[in-house]
This record gives C-alpha cells, sequence and structure tokens, in this order.
C-alpha cells in the first residue's frame, strides 16, 4: 500500500489517535466524556479503497461518533460505551438512532407547548452546554482526566516517533494491528444468525449474517467516520484543553457577570479574524435578541411541518398536541395580532406553506430563520441576492432544495429552504415561488387518485425581505404567513452589548450601551460593528454620543416622519442632563436636539414634497386647541416660502438651494409640535383637489370644441368659465308650459326657439341618462351645470324634465335641419361677392357689372333644353312643376333660375355638355368663314 | 347666434358704441391697406376682439367671418404629440398658444413658420399678408415670447400678426417695441348704460335707468357680462322691475360667501372650513387673480380704515409670492391666515378701546 499521500496518512493517524483513545476508555473506567463537538465540517468524498481494510479497526470507534451525530444529540454515548464491543452494536445503533429520531419531535413538541421546558430542551439540544455540565460534574475527576490527556500526549508522540520510523513500512504496522479481531466471524457458534464454512485449515467458522441496514449503516458509519476524521484536524488533546479553557471560563463569567439569569456562552475563542457580528451570533433559542412571540411562532410555524417532514405516527400525536398548544398560543398572542393559523391541509402541511419575515435590517431575521430551522431539525439552505435569481434558475434551486436531499454526506436532515433578501428578486421568480407553493394544492386534488407527491411542497420555505411594501412581493404577501419583525427591546441588546464588552475588555457601563443601541435603532450589527471601533479602551457616554460613527441613514416611514414634526419626544427632556442645573441653556440643548432630529429624519426620508403636503394638510387639524394663529399665520409663511424655493429649484435646476428645505420642517416643528399624540392624516386634499381640477377641465375643453368658431373666435377660457356660462346657466331656461309643442303662444315659440339655438351655438343638449336609482333623467352635456356650480349654493334654476325633454328633442331636429344642404351658404356667397364689389369698386369691376346685367349663366349650369313650341305648354309645364304629390307648392330657386335661362340662346363661344363619353360634347362656334 | 351678447356684437369698426376715436383711427390705419404688427391689450369684455375682428372684416371682407376649428398637431423636442385647437378663416388664424402650457413655445414658433412660408396665391385680389391672431399673450412663457420676437421681423412680408392680451405688463418690452400697442380700455358705466338700453331697444323690452345702472355698476365694467346679465335678468323676470335682484355669477356669491367666513371667526378651525372653500373655488377653475380681487374686495368692505392699508399690502404680497411659487393652496391661505391675524388683533384693540 501507498502511503505517501500526506491526507491519508493524516486520516490514519488520527484513525489510530482514536482507536488508542478508545483503548483508554475502556482503560479509565469508560467515564471519559465524548468530547468533540457535532459541528457541520465541511465533507469530503475522500473515502477511499485503502481504508476498507482499516474499516474493520475503525468500526468501534467510529459508531461511537455516529452515535453522537448532529441528529440525534441525546447522549447516546453512555449507551455506546455500555455496549462497545457487542456485535449487535450495528443494530442497536440503528435502533436508537431511530428512536431517537422519532423520540426527538415528539418530545421537543412537548417542551415547545410547555414553556417551562424550553431551558430543558435547549439544553438538551445545545452540545457546548451539555459539554459544559457533563465536564463539571466530573469536575472532582480532574486529576483523573489530567493523567489522562497526558498518557494521550504521551502515546501519541510515541505514536508520531514510531509512526515517523516505520514511514515506508506500513505494512507492518498495519499488521500489528491485525490482532484486533474482526467480530462478524467467529470459531465457536456464536449467538447471531451466522452461516457456517470451513476455511482453510479445515475448522469450521461462523460468519455473521448482517442485514442491509446493518451494512449500509456500516457505509454510512464509514462515510462519517471520514468526515469525523477531517473534524478531528485539531488534535484531541487540544480539544481537552480547550474544554478546560472553558470551563474556568465559564466560572469566571458566573462568579463575576451574570446577570438577570441569562447564560451566555459564547465561545472565548482567541482573537481570530472572525467579525464580531459572526463571533457573537446566537448559538441558540435562547440566545437570540429578537423579540420572543415572533420566535415563538416561526419557530411554531416550523413545527407544524413535521408532520410532512418526519415521520407521520409522530406527527398524529403532534396534532392533538398542537391543537392544544396552538390554543396557548393564541390566547397568549392574540393581542399581537400576529396569530397563526395552524390548519393543515389534505397533504398535512401547513395551510401558510410560505413564512415571510420581514423587518428594517439588523434585527437578526436571518440569525433566526437559520437558528429556528436547525432548532427544528432542518438542514438549512440558503438563498440569497448574491445568487443567481433568474426564473430558470430559481426554479432549478427551488426544485433542487425542496425534493432532494444531500446524497453525498450522510446528514439525513431535511432541507429547509432560507430565502434571503427575497425583495430584490425578480417578479417572475417570486410569481413561481408562489405558484410553486400554491397550485400544488390544486393539482393534488385534481390527481388525487393519482398519488404525485413529486409535485407537492413538503419543505417549509422561510423567505426574509427588508420592505414588504415592495410590488414584487404584494401577491407573496397574500399566500405567506407574515411575520413582521419588531424592533430588538434596546434592554435586551444593551445587556447583551455589556457582555459582549466585557469579553472583550470594553469598559463601559449599561446606559452608555443602552444609548448605542437607541442611536442605531436597536440594529444589532451596527451596534457591533461600532463597538468594535472601541475595542480594548473603556468607553462612556461621550463617546457615543459624539462619535458619528454607528448612526446611519435610516429611512423612516411617512407617517414616523410626520409624527416627529408633529410630537415633542419626552425622552429629549428626560434623558437631557443637563436640564436640572440651568434652564436656559438646556432648553437651547433640547431645541437643538430637536431639530437635529427632525432634520435628520427629513433628510433622511427625502420627498420633501409629500412630507409638506402632509404637514400643511395636518398642522391645522392637529392644532385645533392650543396653538395661537400667529404660529399657523408664521407657519403658512414657511409654506410659501417652501413652496417657492422648490419652484425656484425646479425651474432652474438650482439643487444648490435643496439642502436649505428640510429647514422648513424644522420650523413647522417648532411651531406646531406639542406633546400630545398627533393623529395624523394621510394628505389626500389635495390630489383630490387636482383630480377633480382635471375632470373639469376636460369638461370645459369638450365645452371649448362644441362652441361655434363664430362665437368661440371672441371667448377664451376663463371668459366662459367667469362670464358666459354662470349666466348662461340662467338664460337658457325657458319659461314654458308643459303642453303639446302645438299650443305654444308664438312668445313661448320663441322663447324655445332662442333657447335652442343658445344651446346649439354653445354645443349644450340634454342627454337622457338613467340615475342611479333607475329614473331617467336629462343630463346638460358637456356637463358645464357641474363646473359652473359651488356647493351651498343653489342660485342656478333647473328646468323640468319635460322641458329638457322637449329642448332635448329640438336640438336634435334643429341640427338635422342644418345638417341638410344649407341654402343660406349660397346666401352667404353672394353676399360675398356683392361686398367684394362694393369694396374693389374699380374699373376692372365695370365690366363684371356687365355681365351681370345680362345674366350670364356660367357654363356648367348650362343646358340643353329643347326648345318649347309654345309659350302655353311652358305655363302649364311651370305649373305642375310647382306642385309636388301631395299638391303643395315648392319653392325652388334653382329650377327657377334655369326657367329663366331656358329660353337664351348660349351666347358664350365654347360650351360642352356630357354626352355619356362622345367627342362631341364640347362644341365651339364655328362660322364659314373662320374655315376659309 | 341669439345670445344678445352675441348678437348685438358690432361687425364693422364704423358701428361700435364707445371708443368711436380710436375706431376712426383703425379705419385710417386700414385703409392704407397695410398695417404693422398689433398688440391689443385691455381687461376682459373690453371689446378687444370685437374690435380686431372688426378690423379684419374691413380688411378682407365678410370672408373673414366664415370661421372654421382646426386642430393642428405638434410635436415636443421629447417626441410627444399634443394638439392645439384653432380658429381661422382663409384670411386669419387664431392661436391660443398658453393652451399649449409649456410648449408654447414650440406653437409660436411652427405656427408662425408654416403660414408665414405660404404666400397668398393671388395677391392682387387679395392681399399679400395672412394675419395671425395670438391671443392670450399675456399667459405667454418667456421663452416663447423671446421666440416670437424675432420671427416677427423675419416673416413681415408675408404676415401680421395681431396679439392680444389682458394686460401688456407680462409682455416682454421687445415684443412691445416690435408692435403697435393699441388699448382698449372697459366701457365706463355710461357706455354700459346706453349699450343696454339699445338692446333694449331694439328688443322691444323697457328697461328702467335704475335696473342698467344696477347692472353696469355689478358688472365689473365687463360688457359680456353686463349684456348676459341683462338677459339672465330679463328671463328670470320680465317686465322689470327697479329692485329686481341681478343675476351674479355663482363663483362671485361663492367668494363673498368664504370672506363671509374669515370675517365671522378667526380661530384654525375656521381656517380650515375656509380652506375647503378655497380647495372648491381652485378646483372650479377661478384663476387665483380672481379670487384674490375679489376676496379682497369682499373683505376690505368691512374693515376699519385703518386695517385697509395693511390688508391690501398683504394681499398683494401673497398674490406676488404665489405667481412666484406653484402651490396656491399655501399662498392663499398664507393670505387668510394673515388677514385673520390682523383683523383680530384689530378687533381686539378696538375692543380694548371701548372698555
Amino acid at each position: 500500500m501507498d502511503y505517501l499521500d500526506p491526507e491519508e496518512e493524516f486520516e490514519m493517524m488520527h484513525a489510530d489517535e482514536l482507536e488508542l483513545m478508545n483503548e483508554m476508555e475502556t482503560d479509565f473506567e469508560k467515564d471519559v466524556p465524548k468530547i468533540f463537538t457535532p459541528k457541520d465540517s465541511k465533507r469530503s468524498l475522500n473515502f477511499s479503497s485503502q481504508e476498507n481494510d482499516l474499516s474493520e479497526q475503525y468500526l468501534n470507534s467510529s459508531s461511537e461518533l455516529h452515535g453522537v451525530s448532529p441528529l440525534s444529540q441525546t447522549s447516546v454515548v453512555s449507551f455506546n460505551l455500555d455496549d462497545k464491543d457487542d456485535n449487535i452494536e450495528n443494530e442497536t445503533q440503528q435502533i436508537v438512532t431511530q428512536s431517537n429520531d422519532n423520540k426527538r419531535p415528539f418530545c421537543e413538541q412537548e417542551l415547545f407547548g410547555n414553556i417551562d421546558d424550553i431551558d430543558f430542551e435547549v439544553e438538551e439540544l445545545e452540545p457546548v452546554l451539555k459539554r459544559q455540565k457533563v465536564v463539571e460534574q466530573l469536575s472532582d475527576k480532574e486529576i483523573k482526566q489530567q493523567d489522562l490527556i497526558k498518557q494521550i500526549i504521551e502515546e501519541r508522540q510515541k505514536f508520531k516517533s514510531r509512526k515517523r520510523t516505520n514511514f515506508l513500512s506500513s505494512i507492518l504496522y498495519n499488521s500489528s494491528n491485525d490482532t484486533h479481531s474482526y467480530q462478524g466471524i467467529s470459531r465457536s457458534v456464536p449467538s447471531w444468525s451466522f452461516f457456517p464454512a470451513t476455511d482453510d485449515e479445515n475448522q469450521r467458522v461462523y460468519i455473521r449474517f448482517k442485514s442491509e441496514d446493518a451494512v449500509e449503516n456500516e457505509i454510512s458509519s464509514l462515510s462519517w467516520h471520514t468526515k469525523s476524521v477531517q473534524l478531528l484536524s485539531d488534535p484531541i488533546d487540544e480539544l481537552i484543553a480547550r474544554a478546560y479553557e472553558k470551563i474556568e471560563n465559564n466560572e469566571v463569567m458566573r462568579s463575576g457577570l451574570n446577570e438577570n439569569g441569562v447564560n451566555i456562552n459564547q465561545n472565548i475563542i482567541d482573537n481570530t479574524a472572525e467579525l464580531w457580528v459572526q463571533k457573537y451570533k446566537p448559538n441558540r433559542y435562547l440566545d437570540l435578541l429578537s423579540d420572543e412571540s415572533t420566535n415563538r411562532i416561526l419557530l411554531h410555524w416550523l413545527k407544524l411541518w413535521d408532520k410532512v417532514v418526519f415521520n407521520k405516527e409522530v406527527s398524529k400525536k403532534r396534532k392533538n398536541t398542537s391543537d392544544v398548544h396552538g390554543n396557548i398560543f393564541g390566547n397568549k398572542f392574540n393581542k399581537k395580532n400576529q396569530t397563526l393559523d395552524e390548519e393543515l391541509d389534505e397533504n398535512k402541511c401547513p395551510k401558510y406553506k410560505l413564512a415571510l419575515l420581514c423587518g428594517p435590517p439588523g434585527l437578526g431575521k436571518t440569525t433566526l430563520a437559520h437558528l429556528v430551522a436547525r432548532q427544528a431539525g432542518y438542514n438549512v439552505v440558503e438563498m440569497n441576492a448574491s445568487d443567481d435569481r433568474n426564473p430558470t434558475t430559481f426554479k432549478i434551486k427551488l426544485e433542487a432544495a425542496t425534493q432532494m436531499s444531500s446524497v453525498i454526506s450522510n446528514d439525513s436532515r431535511p432541507n429547509c429552504l432560507v430565502i434571503d433578501e427575497i425583495d430584490g428578486a425578480p417578479v417572475a421568480s417570486i410569481d413561481f415561488l408562489i405558484k410553486f407553493a400554491t397550485e400544488k394544492h390544486v393539482d393534488r386534488k385534481k390527481k388525487s387518485k393519482t398519488v404525485e407527491k413529486a409535485l407537492v411542497l413538503k419543505r417549509p420555505i422561510i423567505c426574509i425581505c427588508n420592505d414588504v411594501y415592495v410590488p414584487a412581493l404584494r401577491n407573496l404577501k397574500l399566500t405567506a404567513f407574515v411575520l413582521n419583525f419588531p424592533p430588538t427591546s434596546s434592554v435586551r441588546l444593551a445587556e447583551r452589548l455589556m457582555e459582549i464588552s466585557s469579553y472583550e475588555n470594553i469598559k463601559t457601563d449599561m446606559g452608555t450601551m443602552t444609548a448605542l443601541s437607541t442611536k442605531t435603532n436597536n440594529d444589532i450589527r451596527s451596534c457591533l460593528s461600532t463597538l468594535s471601533c472601541f475595542k480594548n479602551q473603556p468607553i462612556n457616554l461621550l463617546h457615543i454620543k459624539n462619535s458619528n460613527i454607528g448612526s446611519k441613514d435610516m429611512q423612516k416611514g411617512l407617517f414616523t416622519v410626520w409624527q416627529e414634526i408633529f410630537q415633542i419626544k419626552k425622552s429629549c427632556y428626560e434623558n437631557n442632563p443637563t436640564s436640572t442645573s440651568d434652564g436656559f441653556s438646556s432648553h437651547n440643548s433640547v431645541m437643538k436636539d430637536r431639530i437635529n432630529s427632525v432634520l435628520k429624519s427629513v433628510q433622511s426620508y427625502g420627498d420633501y414634497e409629500k412630507l409638506s403636503q402632509g404637514v400643511f394638510e395636518n398642522c391645522l387639524n392637529l392644532n385645533n386647541k392650543d396653538s395661537s394663529l400667529s404660529n399657523i399665520a408664521e407657519g403658512l409663511e414657511w409654506f410659501c416660502n417652501f413652496d417657492k424655493t422648490t419652484r425656484v429649484i425646479n425651474t432652474s435646476q438650482n439643487y444648490s438651494l435643496y439642502p436649505y428645505l428640510p429647514y422648513n420642517f424644522a420650523t413647522w416643528h417648532c411651531l406646531y409640535a406639542t406633546f400630545a399624540w398627533p393623529k395624523i392624516t394621510y394628505p389626500s386634499a389635495a390630489y383630490e383637489a387636482t383630480v377633480k381640477k382635471n375632470k373639469y377641465k376636460h369638461i370645459m375643453d369638450e365645452l371649448m370644441t362644441g362652441i361655434i368658431p363664430n362665437i368661440r373666435t371672441f371667448l377664451h377660457r376663463d371668459q366662459i368659465l367667469l362670464d358666459s356660462m354662470p349666466l348662461i346657466m340662467h338664460i337658457i331656461i325657458p319659461n314654458l308650459r308643459s303642453i303639446s309643442i302645438q299650443l305654444f303662444t308664438q312668445k313661448e315659440k320663441d322663447d324655445l326657439a332662442k333657447v335652442i339655438n343658445i344651446m346649439i351655438d354653445y354645443g349644450l343638449n340634454f342627454i337622457q341618462e338613467r340615475d342611479t336609482d333607475g329614473s331617467f333623467n336629462f343630463v346638460l352635456h358637456p356637463c358645464i351645470d357641474e363646473v359652473v356650480k359651488f356647493p351651498g349654493l343653489e342660485t342656478i334654476p333647473v328646468s323640468s324634465y319635460p322641458t329638457k325633454q322637449l329642448i332635448s328633442r329640438e336640438i336634435e331636429l334643429e341640427n338635422l335641419r342644418k345638417r341638410m344642404p344649407p341654402a343660406e351658404l349660397n346666401y352667404t356667397n353672394e353676399m360675398i361677392d356683392q361686398f367684394n364689389e362694393n369694396e374693389n369698386n374699380v374699373s376692372t369691376s365695370k365690366s363684371i357689372k356687365g355681365a351681370q346685367k345680362k345674366q350670364v349663366t356660367p357654363n356648367h349650369l348650362q343646358r340643353l333644353i329643347p326648345k318649347t313650341v309654345g309659350s302655353t305648354k311652358v305655363g302649364s309645364f311651370k305649373a305642375t312643376k310647382k306642385k309636388d304629390f301631395f299638391g303643395r307648392e315648392i319653392d325652388s330657386p334653382v329650377v327657377s333660375k334655369h326657367r329663366d335661362f331656358q329660353d337664351e340662346i348660349v351666347k358664350s363661344d365654347v360650351w360642352f355638355h356630357f354626352k355619356e363619353g362622345y367627342s362631341n360634347a364640347v362644341r365651339k362656334l364655328v362660322l364659314m368663314n373662320d374655315l376659309y | 347666434m341669439s345670445l344678445w351678447a352675441d348678437k348685438y356684437r358690432p361687425h364693422a369698426l364704423q358701428k361700435v358704441d364707445y371708443h368711436q376715436d380710436q375706431a376712426k383711427h383703425l379705419i385710417n390705419l386700414v385703409n392704407q391697406g397695410d398695417f404693422p404688427h398689433l398688440l391689443f391689450y385691455g381687461p376682459n369684455g373690453a371689446g378687444k376682439k370685437t374690435r380686431i375682428l372688426a378690423l379684419l372684416r374691413t380688411l378682407y371682407g365678410p370672408g373673414v367671418e366664415r370661421l372654421r376649428t382646426e386642430h393642428m398637431n405638434f410635436m415636443t423636442p421629447s417626441n410627444k404629440k399634443f394638439e392645439i385647437m384653432t380658429v381661422a378663416s382663409n384670411y386669419h388664424i387664431e392661436v391660443n398658444a398658453s393652451d399649449a402650457g409649456m410648449y408654447d413655445r414650440i406653437v409660436v414658433m411652427e405656427l408662425i413658420k408654416t403660414v408665414a412660408q405660404t404666400h397668398q396665391l393671388d395677391s392682387n385680389k387679395q392681399r399679400h399678408f395672412k394675419v395671425i391672431l395670438l391671443t392670450e399673450v399675456d399667459r405667454l412663457t418667456k421663452e416663447a415670447q423671446q421666440a416670437l420676437r424675432r420671427t416677427m421681423e423675419k416673416y413681415m412680408a408675408t404676415c401680421r400678426i395681431i396679439l392680444c392680451a389682458n394686460s401688456i405688463a407680462q409682455v416682454i418690452p421687445a415684443i412691445r417695441s416690435r408692435c403697435l400697442a393699441i388699448r382698449v380700455p372697459a366701457p365706463t358705466h355710461e357706455d354700459i348704460t346706453s349699450i343696454l338700453k339699445i338692446i333694449c331697444k331694439k328688443e322691444g323690452l323697457m328697461l328702467p335707468d335704475e335696473l342698467s345702472l344696477i347692472i353696469s355698476q355689478n358688472c365689473e365694467r365687463n360688457l359680456r357680462r353686463a349684456i348676459l346679465m341683462l338677459e339672465a335678468s330679463k328671463v328670470k323676470q320680465y317686465p322689470f322691475d327697479i329692485n329686481q335682484s341681478v343675476v351674479v355669477p355663482d363663483w362671485q356669491l361663492y367668494i363673498s360667501d368664504t370672506a363671509k367666513q374669515i370675517l365671522s371667526q378667526q380661530t384654525p378651525g375656521k381656517l380650515l372650513e375656509v380652506r375647503s372653500m378655497l380647495y372648491e373655488l381652485i378646483v372650479h377653475g377661478i384663476p387665483t387673480n380672481v379670487i384674490f380681487k375679489f376676496l379682497l374686495k369682499e373683505l376690505v368692505k368691512n374693515c376699519d380704515m385703518s386695517l385697509k392699508h395693511d390688508i391690501v399690502e398683504i394681499s398683494s404680497y401673497y398674490e406676488h409670492s404665489l405667481l412666484k411659487g406653484n402651490k396656491t393652496m399655501f399662498h392663499l391661505e398664507a393670505f387668510v391666515a394673515k388677514f385673520m391675524l390682523l383683523y383680530s388683533k384689530f378687533m381686539e384693540e378696538s375692543l380694548n378701546g371701548i372698555f
């Protein structure tokens, strides 16, 4: 065998160590605790073939390790130690793990419901703590352990030196380990099931039957073993040394610091390159700083998945208990309005397949999601903004995370997908997520016979976002269980900061930390970052107040900013330590603080227009009682100022004036702010006004287009609005009796005609419309009466329904009449001609005049009419022509004109007559002598 | 055209009812066959448009009165299309460029170029120029007016421009100097009463002197409004009564109501009520200068002499600031609040003086 590969060699080395360990454990009454943390380390596929040879030797130790695998974190260790040499070990191991598996969610469930049990549960689940406890118990055996450690070190040294000498003769080394017999073969009749065989020396050998499970387990344990080898990349003695160090530290901590019974179990590892945020990350549920109820509800939601994800029998029990506890929670959290619907659908999945955590950055949403998922026994798969999230990749990832589990690593825990920063994801991806989560539900109903389990989302997905109001999330909000993250309590944060600072040798006090946490708006991350600036040096309140580190541009909500403008914060006065000493200066400094805070929040919000509108519309409502008129007048003066400044900025694009705008808000704050809680409404008046204004403007536009041009030219918009329309509304009311139109007197007829003419001139009409209550009504169109009418003034008279009907009908008729070929047009033409004559009364007009006298017909009017034989006939023709079918006389000027000309001989030289395409249509008088 | 205001409009310069001397000058001007660019200005209802149209009629004949509305399309540099309605005859085109808002410059430029670059077909029969009638020039932006000044001179050969404005204060001096400014003052009360009487006579109605006086006093020397009021009064009640109430436009009543509200009580709560009333006025499109004017008129009526000066000052201040600003409501309400402050202070002092 080739052992030249250093990695393999290393593994070998440690394997040996482990073996030694085991031997020693048996020597030392088997009471030495296992000291390694089931950390998730990198899993390697480095399962090389030569290890097969060794596997048998490793079996014992490895199985032990398997017992403490992360999945079953209960104390299996002692169990393992007892039947260490047993051959059934593998099977039992399996059972144990299984039973643990089964037991765990159940017991957690129990614990989960019972608030008192939380402690126990957490302790049990927290390996670090567990280790610590055990070590403590054994503290009287310290000397023994010390001996052990020494021995280990010695052995290790020995081994190393030996190994070095035998570096190349590894076969020897191998054979030396051969003494360790494999329990699968026995020469006497064993108790387990066997297969008899004869070996080459003709001796009976009993080979053990192994169940497939056992074999698999063996393999898996081997794979686990390789992992454990890697895990132990830190030498075991070092680990033990660290453990002792930790014990000591804990003692120190306990004596010195332990306040309020909160146990802090931070690893005190020497200065590493880790960020503080990472370093002091909570490792267990109890360490979480975020709001307890939020944590609890998320955990509860995750627990609802147990039924689908984990064993079914357990979930049966779970369901009952969960209902009971759900009720408890319901009672408890009802006031918080964050109740969780515990209903399970037919797939035994929770009603909400997705959980959406939202809240400002730095509150620990991601930490919570990871921790809770881990706590509930899931393997966390994270997807965040750094990943590619276009719909296709998103889909692949989503399916991979929810429908598969890791094959390579032996970590059989189910996945829990955490989609971080989902507010940045494209809409298509989110839509797909929603579809993925919800539509399966429907599919299941359809395909209830052909059970397609692969389609159902059976893994919990936790989404995290900062801004829940992002448009992309609108649909997600409806389908997901939305959990708003409340801000961390600054007291709790300050306590934690105190502890951390004590680890990091920062001298400080509680007040400072509280100030820090309020300054950063309870952002844990920025608190820690700020704190790390003061590493190894004392800080006090002044440092925090004066440093400009740590405060960030927090964008607040619109209403928060308005509230800040209208409300004087009491804390401003309370927090000021100098307020008692000197009244004036303290007032000054308080004002300064107030103004600064207002400026800051206004600047961070940015949209000054909207803010100012809100202030404008609310300032009168809020100051109804106690403010003087002078304040208001002054404030309004500032509004004018604000308006003028923005106008200048907008028109000249002179943004150097922009920084001055927030000072207007500071003034308004000074003028309007009270201690009372401001009831702020969203400013809608201005918007409504513009909407209405536009509506009226459109009506006016419509009206303008309707007015006939001869009148329109004399009017412009304002005149129509101010003069014409309001008065026309009074004029177009004819005084009519409601009788038939034929019975009207002449005056009434005139009135009606006049009204109709006016309305046509101005393009008005009454249009029949159905009211909301179903009755018909005639409405003026364009509805200019709306524009002209003011609320509270009922001066404009309204005509009765029949009058309107009458007018409407008459207008229609009149319009029809106007559309007929207008005879009056000819009339106006002649008028123009006449006018031209009068105007251009020059020599040229003479000839025209002469022509006019002769009544020359234009060529196009000429017709070849057969000459009538007698004048009497003409007369009779005339008589018949003038009467129509009913005997009514028709007065047609055209006909009469023709009649005038019909006797005339054509005077013009050239004329033409349409002759159905014949070329002789154009005729010319040609005299005979012209031809010669 | 059966509305009296339209029906009795004079169509010839010879027939105008007042400012006859001016009419004579105009006739003289036109009889020479040519005229410079003109700038008519004067208050609403004074007869600017009537004179302009009469002038065009003497120039081109009654063909000018055959009007049609046309929609002209323009495109902004940012490729946004918009439409402007024009009224045009064969001889002239009338445009209100301020309808285009901030794009009025484009309208002015494009319009004049397109109109001015085409010559009249037979110039011996007609005039050799067309007329462009630009209304509401005082509402044009400065940019549009700047664009106008050069084109006015450039296309002098093919077109004349008649400008029409309410006041030349908003017209830049460059344009004022390029035009012959003709001021059309509002008719006097006597003019109005005489015109009303003429109309009544033509209609065969009896108009008592008192009523015509009341109308002329209530019409802001706006002849159109006077005639409309007369007609509205006639519809309301015909044989005229001496103490008959004249019909006043609704918005005017509303403004006086607002003023009453302001005077009744000076508290922030009242101010809130007044605000909603002011919003109503703005929504209905009443121009802010009109609001200021009538509000001031109503307020001053009920004020002590010593207060009047201050109130006129603040109202002019806030109207000015309104023109410099954007949000009308801020300025209007600031004016009202300031008035309330002054008024209540004055009332307190005078009360103290009594006791």
